[in-house]
């Protein structure tokens, strides 16, 4: 690895989206705080700041207070970029307060304080940010420094606000691999044996403009020809119809998204839509049945017909069953995680932690959706039955369901590139409304759509990865990365709604994708544990469709589902998970590849050398050296 | 749909409908209990009914349900491949439970929902339906008597109710056991039963400046719920202990329980009676501990309970035992639903009944008491912890402050010799906490003894601290949780001696006076096979970090710490850190045990790993000499088991993780130190 390259890695990995993640490498980071992580390992990475290429410093005040809430008040200088916030203490001693912060998980801005205000520290900045956590700085009233990094902050952090770009457009770094080639979404319905006797590819939305929210590419059944296609598309929400998203291998049961029927008040009705569904659930041989899965609640489902929508009658959709999974709105899910910030941040109120965290009922809500998608698992896989997801919409909860009933289904989404595209397919092509959601560089923070309906979801992937250790190939710390990069707006990934957007945009060819970082770099986020089909292993194509691991079957249960510290609690010292066992996991695997190539070189056996040196790259052993 | 599936595991032979009730007083064959040298069936019950637990009325298995003086034990009538844990204990079937380990007994109609609670001595009804027996590790076990001969199941609980809850302690059957006891202890465990095995110690912590004195073994003994053997500052004379005693509760003066070559050391001690001169009392005997540290450095008192004379109460301070005992009643409600209803319904307010148990907030508590004080210690103060009788707390937190400081008792025998000095030989008072009857003579105990004698589970509180800390550093202990889990199962199981006596002196009299075998329960042997031991052995153990060039950079930059400094543990003591341990409490919900889930996976894995390089490591000398033979493929290629969340205490499959490891093995490798130890590993390549 070339110096250059390096020295990107540290930055980024240590003083932005790694400084506080479970899995740091450092095993006894206990002082650090809030901001970056402990020192001990990268001492350059404290202090001066690290810039990505295309980044630029934009402004700098001088004599600023740092308010951590946990190591106290440290001084010194405050630099604004075109992509991050960054502090530096003045104080050599005090470097673990030093701070570099993406703008672009910056919510909201608030002075502190007038130019009247008494006392120490009263007066200066408050940033809210999206990741669960407050900064706060002070400012001398009298050296006017305040105004100057107030305006450019405002300005650096809501671009799209100011009429800027957002940073992902001006950041340029290569790396060795390209992550926008990592889903291609005929391979991947390939992969599923489609086309098939039952489904087909079409590319009737190629211009958009049947649903301007799906993507170009989708699989219908069959026997659905392009003027049915079209026709049910007019009877559902934004056209968004019904279309493939699983197919199971042996049993044909497939799992299949849209949005909910316009069936309104009056109950209309549509006799394309209802010949369509039985076409799925005819493509399935096995069962003669077809699941309804409405991931709302009944209440909710009701209500949506005085706005035109609705759900399926089971008298116009004969053989069909209609299961409602009582899975609450966005705003719902917006308000049990800003309950739970309370609870996380910046101090832990012992005395109603458990109280609190059921309270907030965020761990409710993931029991619900893993629920929910452990039925649709359980029809598919149990049941050789189909399963249609909807909500409203079918871009919110749709997409959590069916991603993670396809995480539980199909084991290569559960390895790292596997991942990817789910994520890909699911969520971006789907048009997940992530612009909407998150808010890249937007000031209105207080915007009704926005929602954490995606980092919800990846808690309950993280749920899965707790429960079963063995079924991934990957790390929490992928998902923590995920879910930082997630609101960075450095990768061109999570920005835009929809795929349209992003073709619009040229998203593709302006933007590095993050998956060309992640892909870079993956030792750091392989599981010493993982136990899967090694033909989906790193090198060879996602060709063999074979599944030869259990499906996952979680429990949903709150004995079971446990409170994400490690990202939610992840800027309080004091939480630190102290010893991760599986770096330490990872050391004995490290030993034992040692002791395979030291009794090989014994053994003379130069080619068995090789073989095993192969097998266990010598980064996983030390991954302080990459 | 799920929790059905995972119910599965557990196969259903009979269906217990009415249908079957035909069949009473059928010709079913007799079966018997396994039993030991000395055991005798005192009560039996046919056509019984084990129902599954956490299932509805229509599962369960036949068979035959038996009391004797040591154990309750159910033979099913047909055996089935899935009737052994994973973990199989030698005293112990599938379906036994020590009677000590019975905590409460319920009178049910025959399903699993309660009726009524039966005590001790209490009134029995004319007719047993149904019997739910809780056990003191959270198993539930609820048996029908449906189909069973008329009057089986007011035998049976009358039999159970009689002998699970004896009048006099030599009736536990301990006295009765007559295998002889061939001890196997590791040599370097310390049983501090002597005062060579105090001196040892002492000598091991290098602390010069305390005295060994036997005083509290003669006539003039002052502590009488402590051995005979104390060891207080240098400068202290026996008399002015004598004297100083009156002023503390159970006469418990401060005494030495571990120290640092430095100076600063671990005292503990009983609250101060509000007497007079209690007070004076108390700063005289401080004052010769501070002329005990080199420094002069006068110590730090630790007021576990608050402290009495300032009032100085808080919210970090532990609770009465009473409330202790509460918190835990609590605690053994939420983990130890009778119906997949009250399961599901639990789940739905998980965390306030957690909340309200506040259990996890005094495991919390013990914790931060621990933390502090070896912080004091590595800070070379001298910490005194105060507390009540100086027999509970003191314990649990004098326990976990070694753990903290001192990495000898993070092995196995370490570990065991701190409960056997700390628990033991200072007397925790185990009949009164796990609601045993005193030795002697029943009639002796007056009342004013019983107010003492609360029930209380402070050894649990204990093990569940020290579980969190091997959850917080998992490659810092040679024990596992599984050890600790076995641990506790294992103090309810009467054939031992070790946590069967209120104090060392009352076990000398059994000695003495009833020719009572001592048994400790460190003999693992007696119960498990090497497979089993193994799993007590942690593969992450000794596992040292890499020491990889930033590190050296850093102990270069920031002053170097000491070994000391450098050894000590420092937990999170927030209750927001804590997690309830799930194997010791939960193992036996079904619904929550599934393949291939769960932490124990990473033991499995390591175990895997461990074990290729033990065989690598064999083959390594032999591989050097003979060459160019070809032998690749000399160590297994990595074969993974598939075990449940809750192994090994999950009923089996009949597969052993550790197959060819045996806990010797185990207990040898350090993997880190056999990388060091061949030169031919570090040879460049």
């Amino acid at each position: 690895m070339d110096k250059h390259n390096s020295s990107e890695l540290l930055n980024s990995d240590f003083s932005l989206s790694k400084n506080a993640s479970s899995d740091s490498l450092d095993s006894d980071s206990k002082s650090s705080s809030l901001n970056s992580k402990h020192g001990q390992d990268s001492p350059h990475v404290l202090g001066d700041i690290q810039l990505l290429e295309g980044e630029k410093v934009m402004s700098l005040a001088r004599d600023v207070t740092y308010l951590c809430p946990y190591s106290g008040p440290s001084r010194g200088v405050l630099k604004v970029t075109n992509y991050q916030l960054h502090f530096r203490p003045t104080d050599t001693a005090a470097l673990q307060s030093t701070l570099s912060v993406p703008l672009g998980v910056v919510s909201r801005i608030e002075k502190v304080g007038g130019a009247s205000s008494k006392g120490e520290n009263s007066y200066g900045i408050e940033i809210f940010c999206k990741d669960m956590r407050n900064l706060r700085f002070a400012h001398k009233q009298e050296n006017h420094s305040r105004r100057g990094i107030f305006e450019k902050l405002q300005q650096l952090a809501f671009p799209l606000s100011h009429r800027l770009p957002l940073f992902a457009f001006s950041y340029s770094e290569s790396f060795s691999e390209d992550g926008w080639h990592v889903y291609e979404p005929i391979a991947e319905l390939r992969r599923m044996g489609v086309n098939n006797d039952m489904w087909r590819i079409t590319r009737i939305n190629d211009k958009y403009e049947v649903c301007d929210s799906y993507p170009s590419i989708w699989a219908v059944p069959a026997a659905a020809n392009d003027d049915l296609l079209r026709s049910v598309a007019t009877f559902r929400s934004r056209g968004r119809i019904p279309v493939l998203a699983w197919i199971h291998p042996s049993s044909q049961a497939t799992i299949t998204r849209c949005s909910q029927p316009l069936v309104g008040v009056s109950g209309k009705r549509s006799r394309e839509d209802e010949r369509y569904i039985q076409l799925i659930m005819d493509a399935n041989a096995q069962a003669h049945k077809l699941f309804i899965m409405d991931a709302r609640p009944t209440a909710n489902a009701v209500a949506n017909k005085a706005k035109g929508g609705g759900y399926e009658s089971e008298d116009a959709y004969q053989n069909a069953d209609l299961v409602f999974l009582d899975i609450h709105n966005i705003h719902v899910m917006r308000e049990s995680l800003r309950k739970l910030k309370e609870l996380c941040f910046p101090q832990i109120d012992q005395t109603r932690w458990f109280s609190g965290i059921e309270a907030s009922c965020w761990l409710k809500h993931i029991k619900c959706i893993l629920a929910g998608a452990v039925r649709i698992v359980d029809k598919v896989e149990n049941h050789k039955t189909s399963v249609l997801v909807h909500c409203s919409d079918g871009w919110d909860r749709t997409a959590q369901l069916t991603a993670l009933a396809m995480l539980m289904l199909d084991p290569y989404y559960r390895t790292l590139r596997g991942f990817e595209v789910l994520i890909e397919k699911e969520w971006l092509s789907f048009g997940h409304k992530f612009q909407l959601r998150i808010g890249h560089g937007d000031e209105r923070h207080s915007d009704a759509d926005r929602s954490p309906v995606f980092v919800q979801w990846v808690d309950c992937v993280w749920q899965l990865q707790q429960q079963f250790p063995t079924a991934f190939e990957f790390t929490e710390r992928l998902l923590i990365t995920i879910v930082d990069h997630l609101y960075s707006c450095r990768f061109g990934t999570f920005l835009f709604n929809t795929e349209r957007e992003r073709v619009k945009e040229e998203v593709k060819t302006k933007t590095v994708s993050l998956w060309s970082y992640i892909n870079s770099r993956q030792d750091l986020y392989l599981n010493p544990l993982y136990w899967g089909p090694s033909s989906f292993g790193a090198s060879s194509p996602p060709s063999p469709y074979s599944r030869p691991q259990v499906v996952l079957v979680p429990v949903a249960s709150l004995r079971v589902i446990k409170l994400w510290k490690a990202l939610y609690c992840r800027w309080n010292p004091t939480m630190r998970q102290q010893d991760p066992i599986y770096q330490r996991t990872r050391e004995l695997v490290a030993i034992r590849a040692q002791l395979e190539a030291a009794a090989a070189a014994a053994a003379g056996d130069h080619a068995a050398r090789q073989h095993r040196l192969g097998l266990t790259p010598p980064r996983v052993a030390s991954p302080h050296h990459v | 749909m799920n929790e059905k599936k995972l119910v599965q595991n557990f196969k259903s032979y009979i269906n217990v409908s009415p249908l079957s009730k035909g069949e009473k007083n059928g010709s079913l064959q007799e079966v018997k209990p396994k039993l030991l040298n000395g055991e005798l069936v005192t009560g039996a019950a046919h056509s019984v009914v084990m129902l599954t637990p956490l299932s509805e009325w229509d599962r369960g298995r036949f068979g035959s349900l038996f009391i004797t003086n040591y154990k309750l034990s159910f033979v099913p009538l047909e055996n089935s491949t899935n009737d052994e844990y994973c973990q199989r204990n030698y005293l112990l079937g599938a379906f036994d439970v020590p009677l000590t380990g019975v905590g409460a007994v319920w009178l049910t109609d025959g399903g699993p929902q309660r009726r009524r609670r039966l005590m001790p001595y209490g009134d029995m009804p004319g007719k047993v339906k149904g019997l739910q027996v809780i056990c003191k590790n959270m198993k539930v076990l609820t048996f029908s008597f449906a189909n069973s001969p008329i009057d089986n199941g007011r035998k049976i609980a009358l039999a159970l109710m009689h002998h699970a809850f004896p009048k006099r302690h030599d009736l536990l059957f301990a006295f009765e056991y007559r295998e002889p006891y061939y001890p196997t202890l590791p040599s370097d465990m310390n049983m501090f039963q002597r005062p060579g095995d105090w001196k040892r110690e002492l000598e091991r912590c290098e602390c010069p400046h305390w005295r060994i004195t036997c005083i509290n073994g003669t006539s003039d003994a002052f502590m009488l719920t402590a051995g005979e053997t104390l060891i207080v500052p240098s400068s202290v004379l026996d008399y002015n202990l004598m004297e100083s005693a009156r002023h503390f509760r159970s006469g418990r003066v401060p005494i030495w329980v571990w120290g640092r070559p430095e100076g600063a050391a671990l005292l503990r001690s009983g609250e101060l009676l509000s007497t007079e001169q209690s007070a004076t009392a108390e700063s005289v005997l401080l004052e010769q501990v501070r002329r005990s540290h080199p420094k002069l450095t006068p110590p730090h008192v630790l007021y576990l309970c608050g402290n009495t004379f300032t009032n100085a109460g808080g919210p970090g301070i532990l609770p009465p035992l009473a409330t202790l005992q509460s918190s835990y009643k609590k605690l053994v409600e939420l983990c130890t639903p009778t119906t997949l209803g009250q399961f599901w319904m639990q789940d739905s307010q998980y965390y306030s009944i957690l909340d309200a148990s506040r259990w996890l907030r005094y495991v919390a508590n013990c914790i931060a008491f621990a933390d502090d004080a070896a912080q004091h210690l590595s800070n070379n103060v001298t910490v005194v912890l105060q507390e009540g009788d100086g027999v509970d707390y003191c314990s649990v937190v004098s326990c976990l402050t070694q753990l903290l400081v001192d990495p000898h008792f993070r092995t196995i025998s370490g570990f065991q010799s701190l409960i056997q000095k700390e628990w033991i030989a200072l007397g925790h008072p185990f009949c009164d906490r796990f609601g045993l009857p005193r030795p002697g003579n029943p009639k002796d105990s007056t009342a004013k003894e019983t107010t003492s004698a609360q029930t209380a589970p402070v050894l649990l509180l204990f093990l569940d601290c020290v579980w969190q800390l091997t959850q917080q550093f998992p490659a810092d202990f040679q024990f596992t949780e599984t050890y600790l889990t076995t641990l506790w199962d294992c103090a309810h199981n009467h054939i031992f001696d070790t946590f069967l006596f209120n104090c060392a002196r009352d076990r000398e009299l059994a000695v003495a006076r009833q020719n009572f075998v001592q048994r400790p329960v460190w003999d693992w042997g007696e119960q498990f096979s090497e497979q089993d031991k193994a799993l007590f052995y942690n593969p992450l153990y000794g596992i040292k970090p890499n020491t990889v060039p930033s590190q050296r950079l850093s102990q270069s930059t920031f002053p170097s710490k000491s070994a000391a400094e450098l050894s000590r543990l420092e937990p999170c003591t927030s209750v927001a850190g804590m997690e309830l341990w799930s194997q010791c409490y939960e193992r036996w919900l079904v619904p929550l045990d599934a393949p291939l889930a769960g932490s124990v996976q990473y033991h499995v894995h390591n175990y895997a790993a461990l074990k290729q390089i033990h065989q690598i490591k064999e083959k390594l000398p032999s591989l050097s000499i003979m060459s160019e033979r070809g032998c690749n493929g000399e160590a297994e290629p990595p074969t993974r088991r598939s075990v449940p969340r809750f192994y090994p205490f999950s009923l089996s499959r009949g597969e052993t993780v550790t197959a060819g490891l045996d806990a010797m093995q185990l207990s040898l490798i350090d993997a880190s130190q056999l990388l060091d130890s061949q030169s031919l590993l570090n040879a460049p390549d």
